[in-house]
């Protein structure tokens, strides 16, 4: 047994050892075909301008080789490289989909060696400050705030921003570009504001001033209020009521009811300081009618009846009605019928126009037609 | 361009959109450009009875088809309307690019997650783009017009017969010829227009 154990222990050495050396030996093969001068090719990697350090790669014809290139990469503490091109072995520009962030990749062949030479520009940033929706124009050719160097660009901002539909927006005043003097938005009939002509050699930001309103809205059973709408949060507000004008019974308002309402017969005051509603209260004055009351019914009678006279007179007008004709009987009522058809059919085309179904113009066009 | 089938079915299929997307077609909304852009797509498309362009748009909506315009369009389109189903973009041409709507009625509908799935729920009435904008041929409405002609005429050649203005014989035949006349025009409107007269409702 004292024999036996240190006997196999050593047949057990000598075992790994020998699979030791063939792995080691096979391992020893591999490393010698991958470094071997004479069967190597290159990959060289540049960038124009020398944007970035140009680098080499070695390609094992044995391998595929990816080579992965960032899309973007800084430039400075305000701008960026941003890839736009490639060539490769001297070829001419190939272009690249323009894109912020992410790699580029590049299948390349390992049979033979390589340059490959990339073409990057340089981009800046703008920020805009103060308002949820804006638009470039152009747009940013890598689909974020970010421009070519040298290019000029506009931004479009809508005047009016709804906060809470119908209670509250914001309007815009004012603007500024890299917070230097604030500028006055144009009252016009243009829905956007549009800052142009922003030359992108550098960062920038533009400031968009608003002011927020508040709808005032007017709720009344006659009459028509004046003075409801948009006004600025924190103006103080006048509204008035114009009476109905309906004769005999004429409406007086009683009273405003509403936060902060200070009324004063047909109008009335109050601070704007959220979306309000303000409701008129009416009264009826029925002086008028009393004041007529003693105009003579008699001659109201006579005229009632002098005018039943003249509805009735024009109401029974003979009606000319066609008698029997043998011409009837001929073809001549045929075309009559034609006609009749095509009047018909003309009534019947005003009047999808008159419903809005169709346009004035498409009548025309449809009616040439007929 | 898109075959007559193609713009009728647009007419008789109901989208659903999202409440945020729906907001669009509302007249909360009219002031908007989207509002604009919707409404302007569905009548140009009307006019020329097919897609458009965005040149086409931009002229209709702001008065100005220059550069700054349609690209401040194409955006709206692109971030807005587009993502939202409400109109369609199709691509001729590498430069050649036009916008049709997806449906000329919609309905507003609200999604609803549970554990059985996606589902949503129908809110409000269905909305309509004004008819004057539907992309209808004008031979529907002179077949329309035509009915109503050969209708109305009918019922006058009964009238006079009843009348004794017209013999028996001469009724009879006006009688089989316009009745067949009409039998073909209401044939032609069932198998080329299905499903538009209910909706048109003339």
């Amino acid at each position: 047994m004292k024999i036996l154990l240190p006997l196999s222990f050593s047949i057990l050495i000598f075992f790994l050892a020998v699979n030791y050396s063939v792995i080691f030996a096979s391992s020893h093969l591999d490393n010698t075909s991958v470094i071997n001068p004479s069967k190597q090719n290159k990959l060289l990697v540049s960038f124009e301008n020398n944007v970035s350090p140009s680098y080499e790669v070695m390609l094992d014809p044995n391998e595929r080789f990816i080579l992965s290139q960032s899309y973007s990469w800084v430039r400075d503490e305000t701008s960026r490289y941003n890839l736009v091109s490639y060539s490769i072995d001297g070829s001419g520009p190939i272009p690249i989909s323009r894109l912020a962030r992410g790699g580029f990749t590049l299948d390349i062949s390992t049979d033979s060696s390589h340059s490959v030479v990339f073409v990057a520009v340089s981009q800046f940033p703008i920020a805009v400050e103060g308002a949820d929706v804006f638009f470039f124009t152009p747009e940013s050719p890598t689909r974020d705030n970010w421009f070519d160097a040298d290019s000029s660009i506009s931004v479009v901002v809508p005047k009016l921003i709804e906060v809470e539909q119908n209670k509250i927006r914001r309007i815009v005043t004012d603007w500024s570009i890299d917070k230097a003097e604030l500028k006055k938005v144009l009252d016009d009939d243009s829905e956007f504001l549009s800052i142009s002509a922003i030359e992108m050699s550098n960062v920038h930001t533009v400031d968009i001033i608003t002011k927020t309103q508040f709808k005032l809205d007017v709720l009344s059973e006659y009459g028509t209020p004046v003075g409801e709408g948009w006004h600025d949060a924190g103006s103080e507000v006048t509204i008035r009521m114009i009476p109905p004008d309906e004769g005999l019974i004429r409406r007086v308002v009683d009273g405003w009811e509403g936060p902060g309402v200070k009324a004063d017969g047909n109008s009335a005051q109050l601070t704007i300081r959220g979306p309000t509603t303000v409701q008129v209260k009416w009264t009826t004055d029925n002086t008028p009618l009393v004041l007529v009351i003693g105009i003579p019914v008699a001659g109201g009678v006579a005229l009632i009846i002098w005018r039943m006279k003249t509805v009735s007179a024009s109401v029974k007008k003979p009606l000319i009605e066609k008698k029997p004709d043998d011409r009837l009987a001929s073809m001549q009522y045929a075309t009559e019928i034609t006609d009749y058809v095509k009047l018909k059919t003309l009534e019947n085309l005003g009047l999808m126009r008159d419903s809005n179904l169709i346009t004035e113009s498409r009548y025309l066009q449809i009616k040439k037609k007929l | 361009m898109l075959n007559e089938k193609d713009l009728l079915d647009r007419i008789t299929h109901v989208r659903d959109l999202k409440e945020n997307c729906f907001k669009y077609l509302e007249e909360s909304s009219q002031e908007l450009l989207t509002h604009k852009i919707i409404f302007a797509i569905a009548e140009l498309t009307n006019e020329k009875m097919g897609p458009v362009k965005l040149a086409e748009i931009a002229q209709k909506v702001s008065g100005s088809g220059d550069k700054s315009k349609q690209d401040l369009i194409r955006l709206t389109i692109e971030k807005s309307i587009l993502r939202c189903g409400l109109v369609e973009k199709l691509r001729y041409a590498p430069n050649d690019v036009r916008y049709i709507l997806t449906a000329y009625r919609f309905q507003k509908v609200r999604q609803i997650d549970s554990f059985r799935g996606e589902s949503s729920e129908p809110l409000g009435k269905v909305f309509e783009i004004p008819k004057s904008s539907w992309p209808i041929p004008d031979e529907f409405y002179i077949l329309e017009s035509k009915k109503h002609g050969y209708n109305e005429a009918l019922k006058k050649i009964n009238s006079d017969f009843d009348k004794d203005l017209i013999p028996r014989g001469r009724y009879e035949d006006l009688v089989r010829e316009y009745t067949e006349s009409l039998n073909q025009i209401r044939n032609k409107i069932t198998s080329q227009f299905k499903g538009i007269e209910e909706l048109v409702g003339t």
